[in-house]
């Protein structure tokens, strides 16, 4: 059956082994290091479309919980202390995270559309001034350095995470899960719940859901899949800085959902991939990298407010389109699906 | 008893910035429904536009502050055509990113242009010391007051009293009734920004001699002046005003208390609290000035 065969899998399933390929291929240090930032904006633009495009809600909070998840690697891990290794912190960053996602959720969801926005933004503001001012436990602007390498234990023995390769694997693993439990809940019912608040929370409420609860929900996990990014990104770097939640870190990831196109998960992730690796590959100065961005972001939301989606949108209808013309037998079959 | 009142000095001097700022906001949110994310980087290029007046053009203070103000509504037609004008009646998902995006662009031009290093912008009245009552203090704050002042009479007579003003507030109340009456939606939309815009000038060219510029002052100011805003009840001008003045003042006195550190904090923790029990904002939804 050709039909059967839907081109969106062959594309996951073809980005997958490419992405398995790329520390073989890649021999640079530098390079696959770039692919390590890509995988790890990947896992945490998939996690922030939860919020943005799935259930509506224009957090501005997001990097708190991907440094709280960092903090938390770098103070259970410091030199000479090897930290209880990866999952002891995933689960500490994880559960952490989603009560403090519970913390700032229940009285920013009080709050609707700007003041919803502005409120988070009020709290990664002051999450960054309590990181650059707690200094004896953050070490305010001094970063906490030198964090001991990833220790991943499995039955039989324990992995630590030196090399770059080992690195990328584990952030591919990561962003493989979240893109995973984002696509899984985006096709449950519980997805067809958080459309349903999204676009029109009126209505949802009167077919008896509870868009506080489902909004709450999707901040948690959306908080909990950031946080392990956060675990990952503090052992990889080995310092963990107060910028690990400043407002540019925001910026960068509004524009890969923006771009992506908001809750579509193969357009965030081509946007992620697309705006880690190419300004490393031009080697773009940082200040001229914004100003670019900046103009991007303006120019997409204003005039393709659907992003790569729409491209991808397209090129499906194309290939059906083809196929149907290549085989007039089941063409009705696929213009069914 | 000194320190009280040099605060209390110094909370109505950044209350009228941030009151400068909040005003043009609530206005533009009134009239276009925009949260214009971008404010306070109108405020940041205002500053530099003072800036490069005096030392490009080695204009004395006065008349380089009114030519920047001039340039700031310049500016607003500007932002007006590139910016808001594309996103009218779109999503406020789209509008609020876009501003956004203004706002990173304006930076980091700027950045590229002028270098992050801050600039000193000079008047010759910040080295000026008056005493009042028992503080001695410079000139340059009762410059900042004055302008205030100048700029909310200028703005409530504006508003109050001719047309396109009352065509702001008319659009802010009811916005369909507002066409059916056959108002310009569209210039009055403009008017609305381009008056945001010079508010924010006044405030970019009273301020900065009492401290440095840098491209990234206005970030802080958008977040300051956005709660003061939303503690006013949102479309209200008049409350977006008072709540700037109280914000600038609790900052103040409460450094008295808290660590000097934390003295953002106190806004934003003020404001979440605000809203948190007045969602509303303090002076509800029914006035508008």
């Amino acid at each position: 059956m050709v039909a059967a065969i839907n081109p969106r899998s062959i594309g996951w399933t073809g980005s997958l082994i490419v992405a398995l390929l790329v520390p073989v291929v890649v021999g640079t240090p530098y390079y696959l290091s770039t692919g390590i930032f890509a995988l790890m904006y990947v896992a945490l633009a998939v996690a922030f479309d939860l919020v943005v495009g799935r259930i509506g809600a224009l957090s501005l909070a997001q990097p708190v919980f991907y440094g709280y998840g960092a903090y938390v690697a770098a103070l259970l891990g410091t030199h000479p202390r090897p930290g209880p290794g990866f999952w002891v912190e995933a689960l500490a960053a994880a559960t952490g995270a989603s009560i403090l996602a519970l913390a700032i959720g229940i009285p920013a969801f009080r709050l609707s559309l700007h003041s919803f926005a502005m409120g988070t933004l009020g709290f990664a503001l002051i999450a960054e001034l309590v990181a650059n001012n707690w200094l004896s436990v953050t070490r305010g602007p001094l970063c906490i350095s030198a964090i001991a390498p990833l220790r991943l234990s499995y039955p039989g023995g324990t992995l630590i995470v030196t090399t770059n390769q080992q690195a990328y694997y584990v952030i591919l693993a990561i962003a493989v899960v979240a893109i995973l439990s984002v696509g899984l809940v985006s096709r449950s019912r519980l997805g067809m719940a958080f459309r349903a608040v999204r676009d029109d929370p009126m209505l949802a409420a009167a077919r008896g859901l509870s868009p506080n609860q489902l909004r709450l929900l999707a901040f948690a996990i959306s908080a909990a899949l950031s946080a392990l990014v956060g675990v990952f990104a503090a052992h990889f770097e080995t310092v963990v800085c107060p910028s690990y939640i400043d407002l540019s870190i925001t910026v960068l990831l509004l524009i890969m959902v923006f771009v992506g196109g908001r809750g579509s998960l193969r357009g965030v992730v081509t946007a992620a991939v697309i705006f880690t690796v190419v300004p490393e590959l031009l080697r773009i100065a940082e200040s001229m990298r914004l100003v670019i961005f900046g103009a991007i972001l303006l120019v997409t939301v204003i005039a393709f407010p659907d992003g790569f989606e729409h491209l991808y949108a397209r090129m499906g209808r194309f290939i059906s389109r083809s196929r149907s013309r290549a085989l007039p037998a089941s063409s009705e079959a696929t213009g069914k699906a | 008893m000194g320190v009280f009142v040099e605060e209390v000095v110094n909370g109505l001097t950044v209350g009228s910035e941030y009151a400068l700022v909040a005003a043009g906001l609530a206005l533009i949110f009134g009239v276009v429904q925009i949260v214009n994310f971008a404010h306070g980087e109108l405020y940041m290029v205002g500053a530099y536009l003072l800036y490069l007046v005096e030392s490009y053009l080695n204009w004395p203070y006065v008349p380089a502050a009114l030519l920047a103000v001039l340039g700031m509504g310049v500016f607003g037609v500007v932002f007006y055509y590139v910016v808001v004008r594309n996103v009218l009646g779109k999503g406020w998902q789209t509008q609020l990113v876009a501003t956004l995006a203004a706002s990173v662009l304006l930076v980091n031009v700027v950045i590229v242009w002028a270098g992050s290093v801050p600039k000193v912008v000079l008047s010759p009245l910040t080295s000026t010391i008056v005493t009042l009552f028992v503080v001695r203090l410079s000139m340059q704050r009762l410059v900042v007051l004055a302008f205030a002042l100048v700029a909310f009479v200028c703005l409530y007579a504006f508003l109050k009293h001719t047309k396109p003003g009352k065509a702001m507030r008319a659009m802010s109340q009811n916005r369909d009734a507002a066409i059916v009456v056959g108002i310009p939606i569209e210039s009055v939309a403009l008017s609305a920004v381009v008056v945001g815009s010079m508010l924010a000038g006044v405030a970019a060219v009273s301020i900065p001699p009492l401290a440095n510029i840098s491209p990234t002052m206005g970030a802080i100011v958008t977040l300051k002046a956005f709660a003061a805003v939303v503690m006013g009840g949102f479309t209200n001008v008049t409350g977006a005003i008072v709540s700037a003045f109280l914000l600038g003042l609790a900052e103040a006195i409460g450094i008295i208390w808290v660590p000097s550190e934390y003295a953002d904090a106190i806004v934003f923790g003020v404001m979440i609290a605000v809203l948190l029990f007045r969602p509303h904002g303090l002076f509800g939804r029914a006035a508008r000035a």
